[in-house]
């Protein structure tokens, strides 16, 4: 369990996401590569915005109809990835964005993974740029049109 | 899945599954790491064509194998160009999966 939020409310999310995204643009002007990993953090946001702000979250049953895993306290999650425990296996941010933003989900983890070949690997190798803005573009196209609510999708994998 | 796989050949479980889910003429190779202490899992794939829509599609084939080993590793998906072929240097916890 999260012992601590990152961030505590939508509005502090977005103000982050849109940091983040102001920072790429800059990057991206220079030439730099790092601007993919701007963008990934300024999806990482927003996904987490659409999370706490969205109603599903407040209801169990609805819930539990779309993932018998998925609780209000999922609302809270800030890993990538889940995590083991003595109950097993937690569901992680992409796990949910799976389930709930399924229109997204591609494009968030290929973000992701953009992001993670620049902090540890080689960098964006066979990940284009054009890719990486195009896929940021999905995700903050549905977030402009208040499409990131799990009312607005169909459900993801289960 | 039902049946849940042998952890001593869970590299090699999760590799075979993928190249069927992806299918070998979508692939140039792909590899497999598991660390059966911390049950963590990489898969790296090398496209046959990295085009965007390859990757889309290979990136919606792998949400099929992390559901089906989601109770066996955390798994982590990564593109490259081409799968090294050289021998990997490894701890003695983690198993190897390669198909080329």
């Amino acid at each position: 369990m999260i012992a601590r939020p990152f961030l505590r409310s939508v509005r502090s999310s977005v103000e982050r996401a849109d940091a983040a995204r102001a920072a790429a643009e800059t990057l991206r002007s220079a030439g730099d590569e790092w601007f993919a990993a701007c963008l990934a953090s300024s999806a990482y946001h927003l996904v987490k915005a659409a999370m706490l702000g969205d109603p599903i979250f407040d209801s169990p049953d609805e819930l539990r109809q779309r993932d018998p895993r998925l609780t209000p306290e999922s609302r809270f999650i800030t890993t990538h990835q889940g995590l083991r425990g003595a109950d097993g296996r937690s569901l992680g941010l992409t796990d949910v964005v799976r389930i709930l933003y399924p229109a997204i989900a591609v494009e968030y983890e290929r973000l992701h993974m953009a992001s993670r070949d620049i902090h540890y690997g080689d960098g964006l190798g066979v990940i284009s740029a054009e890719s990486v803005i195009d896929d940021y573009s999905v995700i903050r196209d549905a977030w402009d049109s208040e499409l990131l609510r799990a009312d607005e999708t169909e459900s993801g994998w289960s | 899945m039902t049946t849940r796989p042998d952890p001593a050949n869970l590299a090699v479980t999760i590799g075979e599954f993928s190249v069927d889910v992806v299918g070998r003429h979508n692939l140039r190779g792909l590899e497999v790491f598991v660390d059966s202490d911390e049950n963590t899992g990489s898969v790296t794939v090398a496209l046959a064509h990295n085009t965007d829509r390859a990757q889309k599609s290979a990136l919606a084939d792998f949400a099929d194998v992390e559901r089906a080993f989601f109770d066996d590793a955390i798994l982590s998906f990564s593109f490259v160009r081409d799968i090294d072929h050289a021998p990997p240097a490894v701890a003695p916890n983690v198993r190897h999966f390669s198909y080329a």
